[in-house]
């Protein structure tokens, strides 16, 4: 969990996308926001680079 | 509603959203007030906490209506110089054949389906065709187009081929599946769980623990939910095992010295790709997802978990159709299915809460609250 209780020292944009990522206990409540992933995927490789053609 | 959540899906977004039922309350508030000293007047808060309050639900409105933006690819033709190996494969009556243009591109692929192959050409019904070029791999189907990513994000190319082999084996399209989940799945013969857990949290091997203790593996790592069966349906790739597990599953799975290495990357290392025998059926139902978590030398402990904690692992690591009708319907699947986390180490011991876990499953509980977004 997160707190999310200071967002006027961040941009608006920036807020925006912390949101979509934190689980976030307000005064309002406690919410969760969660985005599927856009395309189908196997386990993803933890390594950024790939691995297996580099 | 579940349990103590609401779950939304929003449908710009394709995103879902669990909130407690304070959250909720103060979002009906907000959506239904016709202005904001109405929304204020409804509120017993001070001036400031009210300020905030609607800060954070307008921020969370906009975080969860940003605009799913999807990466269109665009249709590329198909080169047949890229034929250098051919591989024929079978599963239950279905052919298929795959072709690729190195051993290195052949690796994202066969390893996973090396138990179905066949030692000759066969008549297929469908053929693929993945090859690498300019740093861009490619995947075409029966010669028309299907996709192409950067070399690095070789898993997206996987995905999207077991989606189209999914569909294939199981004679559907892309748009017949509500979703294909990061999980392995394990049936008794009658309904299945679907495990999940992020990675290294020991839900391929636990399932090939299942399965080499009587249970059925209907599908690793990619668990499609179809939207006509409401069922997971089997994934005839095998379990992918990491060398850490060898050790334990050597005296367990039949032929385990038989299955080839193969060294994937530096993060994975080298990993055995398990086949077992498919269930006899092509589906089943799922009323339970589990929550892996090995840990060393733990007891088994089987808990229940509230929706937003199996929602956290579940959701950003599977593709959902953003299709309203699908996203009802997962809605709806999840309103009969029970969560739990399950932390284990040994093996006996976690077969037999697993036995206990099928006993226990019981058919859709039906709930008249309901809720789209």
């Amino acid at each position: 969990m997160k707190k999310e209780n200071n967002l006027d020292k961040i941009t608006r944009k920036e807020a925006i996308k912390k949101m979509g990522k934190y689980a976030a206990l307000t005064a309002a409540g406690t919410f969760l926001i969660l985005n599927p992933l856009k395309a189908q995927a196997q386990s993803t490789p933890p390594d950024p680079g790939g691995g297996l053609f580099d | 509603m579940y349990g103590d959540y609401w779950v939304l899906w929003y449908a710009s977004s394709n995103s879902y959203s669990a909130v407690d039922l304070q959250f909720k309350k103060n979002l009906d508030h907000y959506l239904k007030a016709e202005s904001r000293t109405e929304f204020l007047e409804r509120l017993n808060f001070s001036t400031k906490d009210s300020e905030n309050l609607i800060e954070t639900v307008q921020l969370y409105l906009e975080a969860c209506n940003e605009l799913n933006v999807t990466d269109e690819n665009n249709s590329v033709p198909f080169d047949t110089s890229h034929r250098t190996i051919a591989k024929s494969y079978s599963y239950g009556k279905r052919r298929f054949q795959i072709y690729f243009d190195s051993e290195l591109v052949q690796k994202t692929i066969h390893p996973s389906l090396a138990h179905l192959e066949v030692p000759y050409q066969v008549k297929s019904d469908v053929v693929f065709d993945i090859y690498l070029k300019d740093h861009q791999l490619y995947l075409f189907k029966n010669n028309t187009f299907v996709c192409q990513f950067p070399k690095r994000d070789y898993h997206k190319l996987q995905g999207k081929f077991i989606t189209e082999l999914l569909s294939f084996v199981h004679g559907k399209t892309e748009l017949d599946w509500i979703g294909t989940f990061h999980g392995s799945t394990i049936t008794d013969g009658t309904s299945s769980i679907l495990f999940i857990g992020e990675s290294g949290k020991g839900k391929s091997t636990l399932c090939a623990i299942l399965a080499s203790n009587g249970f059925g593996l209907v599908a690793d790592d990619v668990s499609p939910l179809s939207s006509q069966t409401l069922g997971i349906h089997t994934n005839p790739a095998g379990i992918s095992i990491k060398k850490g597990a060898f050790e334990l599953l050597k005296p367990m799975v039949n032929h385990f010295e038989a299955v080839p290495e193969i060294h994937l990357n530096k993060f994975k290392g080298i990993v055995k790709y398990v086949p077992f025998e498919p269930p006899i059926q092509s589906h089943f139902p799922c009323y339970t997802i589990v929550l892996v978590n090995y840990k060393k030398d733990s007891d088994t402990v089987l808990e229940e978990i509230t929706v937003s904690k199996v929602l956290q692992t579940l959701i950003p690591d599977s593709w959902l159709s953003a299709d309203p009708k699908h996203a009802e319907q997962f809605l709806d699947w999840l309103k009969s299915v029970t969560f739990y986390k399950l932390t284990y180490s040994n093996t006996q011991s976690v077969v037999k809460e697993v036995n206990t876990l099928f006993k226990k499953q019981l058919p859709p509980k039906r709930q008249n609250s309901k809720q789209s977004n």
